[in-house]
């Protein structure tokens, strides 16, 4: 869907805004500041039914649990974070 | 043409209200488990069903007669030898309940939320008695109301000689947001299909 028009690619490293920059407020506050790796590029994604309108493009991003939490483990972390929410590192 | 006919008679003869009947009508269109269930079953035994919903997610489960929904996109996260997912929503509880039904209390709880985004491995251990190999990588989705995730969970052993609607009724609404995976063929015996199945086919 659109993918070529995103502004990020698979496999970029992100880091997540910690300001609220506006729009989509619906990033968890763990995830603020936190930096990751694009895995999957959605398009925008039509969903009437939660909200008027679109939001900016959808993507999802891994994270390492151990880094975000600063704990030990290998687990990972994924989340769904809209473009504007997203600085390149 | 037939039951419409048969229909029309039973409401004519008084056996059957127009009540009854929308009751029923709804009690089989609305989403349950069951639905995830078949579809689990469907990409167990069909691999290019399983390849079709992983990529194009919930338009895949029309092929089943199951009305897709409408809450956003369907991600399919198939569980491996070498990864296993597990689903939840911290923000609130975001789940693809247009599809599979309404989640179990547990998943809105936030002693549930907050601690499997950040140490999966011993949630599922303590809340759910799953315990993941160390070797084998634990994924957790953060759902939003954009996203919306299903967990395809792995075809259990010993289960070679069973058919599609035998498997599905070894798939649990646990195993399809990845706090258990453990679906013996053993356990068969002790599930049915649920009310509403049972009444479509009446």
């Amino acid at each position: 869907m659109e993918a070529t028009t995103h502004r990020f690619k698979v496999g970029e490293t992100v880091r997540v805004r910690e300001e609220h920059p506006g729009g989509n407020p619906r990033t968890p506050w763990y995830i603020r500041g936190k930096t990751g790796v694009v895995v999957k590029l959605h398009g925008v994604i039509d969903n009437p039914i939660d909200h008027r309108g679109h939001y900016p493009f959808l993507y999802t991003v891994m994270f390492e649990i151990g880094q975000v939490f600063d704990r030990p483990g290998n687990e990972k972390l994924c989340l769904d974070v809209h473009e504007e929410w997203l600085m390149p590192v | 043409m037939v039951l419409r006919a048969v229909t029309a008679a039973l409401i004519a003869k008084g056996s059957l209200s127009g009540a009854e009947l929308r009751a029923r009508q709804e009690a089989v269109a609305r989403p349950s488990v069951w639905n995830g269930a078949r579809i689990v079953a469907r990409a167990w035994v069909d691999p290019d069903f399983r390849q079709r919903l992983l990529t194009i997610g919930r338009e895949a489960v029309r092929e089943l007669g199951i009305p897709p929904g409408r809450l956003g996109k369907l991600g399919v996260l198939e569980n491996t030898e070498a990864v296993h997912h597990v689903v939840v929503c911290t923000l609130c509880s975001c789940y693809p309940y247009d599809l599979l039904g309404d989640t179990p209390w547990w998943y809105k709880q936030e002693s549930y939320r907050m601690r499997v985004v950040a140490d999966p491995r011993g949630t599922l251990t303590e809340m759910f008695g799953l315990t993941i190999a160390p070797e084998r990588e634990v994924r957790v989705y953060d759902s939003t109301s954009d996203m919306r995730y299903m967990v395809l969970p792995q075809r259990p052993p010993g289960t070679e000689g069973l058919s599609e609607e035998e498997l599905a009724k070894l798939v649990t609404q646990e195993s399809l947001i990845g706090v258990a995976e453990d679906l013996p063929p053993s356990r068969l015996h002790t599930r049915r299909a649920p009310e509403a199945v049972r009444l479509a086919v009446l």
